[in-house]
């Protein structure tokens, strides 16, 4: 299992579109991607529980991943969430 | 018949309208007697849903919008987890089909709106659009089906929902009109990426407008019009192409500067005040952001915004407009638009009560994690701050004072910001304009509020109808103000304006001769402008200033003005 902390640098948060970006990021990969954000475990791969995860732009969280492509998927989705490019609306 | 609401975003058009009915879903709540086949209806719509979603997606649709919602929608409606919520309903607790959907989502509905934040809310709309969608499959009504509509049509509804955006034929949609409707929805961000006009607020209007018959919309203004005659048809007909062919004449302007044509150059930057602008303000190629409105970020949720989500979305700006002006004013709140979480108790006269900066001063804590996340994003561009509602010199050096403490904090961190950081103050309030000459002392640049400066000067509420007439922007002590505050300017600051006036043909006229250095609009107004600007001289404006000044009367100064800018800008005027 594998982990890193990052923070949301997406304009909305993980709203709606951003969070179905994210969980169609997530499906690719076979591990388990679980978000924990203020004491609250998110199946990343599961819409709901990101849109109710009420997860802001500027909040931090910790990405983990479980499974076989646990380190590409890390990866992935850290940048993703985190968006050092920032021109992603 | 006219109508009136609120244009939320701009343009003209014309189209039969398609008007969209909410009659009650009658049904009975049955204990589902074969929990299999509720399942099986179930899935079926959902299946079929899906299928329409695909429809969209796989279209490739030029809209880039529509299809990631469809993509969203469809993730949503296609989560395992939801589905077995579902059976689980009907499975366990006998509900019916419809029931149990109605049930699950709900739930979700809910949970989202108890999040308390606008965006989540926002989001609970859309789940409450997709489960109707569902449930009228399941119960076999029959929806019109507006997908392969061949003509220009206007969607019109009590409340547009995203789904019935994705149901229609995109190719052919010409505006929008409901009676509920919100500027954070979908269906406005996608209305205003395909550029549609679209117009909220008027009321009854799904009961008013009927199917099929022609509406005429304009989404500047904010009105639409139904029985429509054969001759006003035409002439609307003639408006559009003339409106449209303007539109385009002013994409001309993009890449180019404001300037007189005698070289004098102005800078034309764009109001925002909601985190997803910046993509307009990027393409609309502004120079900068004049104003940067930060009550977004405050109103419509249940408790303060984070240091980290400010500063995220004021280096998103800084970072994306590089060398280009990011002013951020500080929170501007009052009794009026009061955030939940901000207890100021009711008073007889918000506008001259507790609030922007006045009530900052007070609330140290608030303001001070405002301070820290532009300070800290001020690394990433040219980010300056402007603080609103100051009345008296005093409180800018307090306003710097917290300002000075706050940057303490950050060098005892090691958190870098830009030392330089310009600080201008908003010039909305007559004692500061009067005394605009020993002001720009205390300060970087001044932006001057007009809507608020015209106010405080003329001593009228423009919410008041028995006294709005009083609310002239042209009456000449309002002009002598913004004069006497641009004529302060010295050692290399400079004045902007922000504020409806700054989009007025004909206070640009007065603007461009008073030497005003930047002007800062509405994205939507940001090409025209340039325009504007690009047809006058300023030599020539300055002697008309030289007259106006002389003239006693709002009305002779606007109706002088009137007669200029038709010779000025001859068609442009109709933009």
């Amino acid at each position: 299992m594998v982990k890193r902390d990052v923070v949301v640098n997406l304009i909305t948060g993980l709203h709606a579109r951003p969070a179905a970006n994210l969980v169609k990021m997530a499906n690719k990969f076979v591990c388990d991607v679980t978000l924990l954000h203020n004491k609250n475990e998110i199946n990343a791969k599961d819409i709901w529980e990101v849109l109710n995860g009420g997860i802001e732009n500027g909040d931090g969280l910790t990405v983990q991943c479980n499974g076989k492509d646990e380190l590409m998927a890390l990866d992935e989705i850290c940048s993703y969430i985190s968006n050092e490019e920032v021109t992603q609306l | 018949m006219k109508y009136i609401g609120v244009g939320i975003s701009g343009g003209k058009a014309l189209g039969r309208a398609i008007v969209f009915g909410h009659e009650k879903i009658a049904r009975s709540n049955n204990k589902a007697i074969k929990p299999e086949a509720e399942i099986k209806k179930v899935s079926f719509a959902i299946t079929a849903l899906i299928g329409e979603y695909n429809t969209i997606i796989d279209k490739g649709i030029e809209n880039s919008e529509i299809v990631s919602l469809a993509e969203a929608y469809k993730m949503m409606i296609s989560s395992p987890s939801l589905c077995e919520e579902i059976k689980d309903l009907i499975k366990g607790k006998k509900y019916d089909a419809v029931s149990a959907v109605e049930q699950v989502f709900n739930s979700k509905e809910k949970e989202l709106s108890l999040l308390g934040t606008a965006y989540a809310r926002e989001r609970a709309v859309d789940i409450n659009s997709i489960k109707k969608t569902i449930i009228r499959k399941m119960l076999g009504i029959k929806d019109d089906d507006w997908s392969n509509i061949d003509y220009d049509f206007i969607l019109v509804s009590k409340e547009v929902t995203p789904s019935m955006l994705l149901s229609v034929n995109h190719k052919h949609i010409k505006g929008i009109v409901s009676e509920v409707g919100s500027k954070t929805s979908h269906v406005t961000i996608i209305a205003k990426s395909i550029g549609i006009p679209v117009v909220f607020n008027v009321e009854e209007v799904h009961r008013i407008i009927k199917n099929n018959e022609i509406l005429y919309i304009d989404g500047s203004e904010g009105i639409i019009i139904n029985d429509i005659d054969s001759e006003s048809l035409k002439t609307f007909k003639e408006e559009i192409e003339k409106y449209d062919a303007l539109c385009s004449n002013l994409k001309e302007m993009l890449e180019k500067q404001a300037k007189t044509k005698d070289h004098k150059n102005y800078e034309v930057a764009a109001n925002v005040g909601e985190a997803t602008d910046l993509e307009r303000v990027i393409n609309i190629n502004a120079d900068g952001v004049g104003l940067f409105r930060t009550e977004f970020l405050y109103l419509n949720r249940d408790n303060p915004p984070s240091e980290e989500m400010q500063f995220n979305i004021c280096r998103s700006f800084a970072t994306a407009l590089a060398d280009k002006k990011v002013i951020i004013r500080t929170i501007d709140i009052g009794r009026d638009k009061k955030a939940p979480f901000i207890d100021i108790p009711p008073e007889s006269n918000p506008f001259l009560g507790y609030r922007a900066i006045r009530y900052c001063l007070d609330n140290r804590d608030i303001f001070k994690t405002q301070l820290r996340a532009i300070l800290r994003a001020s690394k990433y561009g040219n980010v300056m701050i402007m603080y609103p509602l100051i009345s008296s010199i005093d409180e800018v050096r307090n306003a710097n004072a917290i300002l000075r403490e706050v940057m303490a904090e950050l060098d005892e961190e090691a958190i870098f910001y830009n030392k330089e950081i310009k600080i201008g103050i908003m010039v909305e309030v007559p004692s500061v304009a009067v005394m605009a000459d020993l002001f720009i002392d205390e300060v970087d640049f001044f932006s001057i509020g007009t809507n608020d400066l015209v106010q405080y000067t003329m001593a009228v509420d423009r919410t008041n109808s028995k006294v709005k007439e009083l609310y002239d922007p042209f009456n000449p002590a309002v002009i002598r103000l913004i004069k006497k505050t641009i004529d302060s300017k010295k050692d290399g600051k400079f004045v902007g304006l922000c504020g409806e006036m700054a989009a007025d043909p004909r206070y640009i006229i007065i603007l461009v001769g008073l030497g005003l250095d930047e002007f800062s609009v509405n994205v939507n107004s940001v090409l025209k402008v340039k325009k504007y600007i690009s047809l006058l001289n300023y030599e020539e404006c300055k002697r008309i200033v030289d007259h106006i000044l002389t003239l006693k009367t709002g009305v002779k100064v606007e109706s002088y003005l009137d007669s200029y800018a038709k010779e000025a800008f001859n068609k442009y005027l109709d933009l």
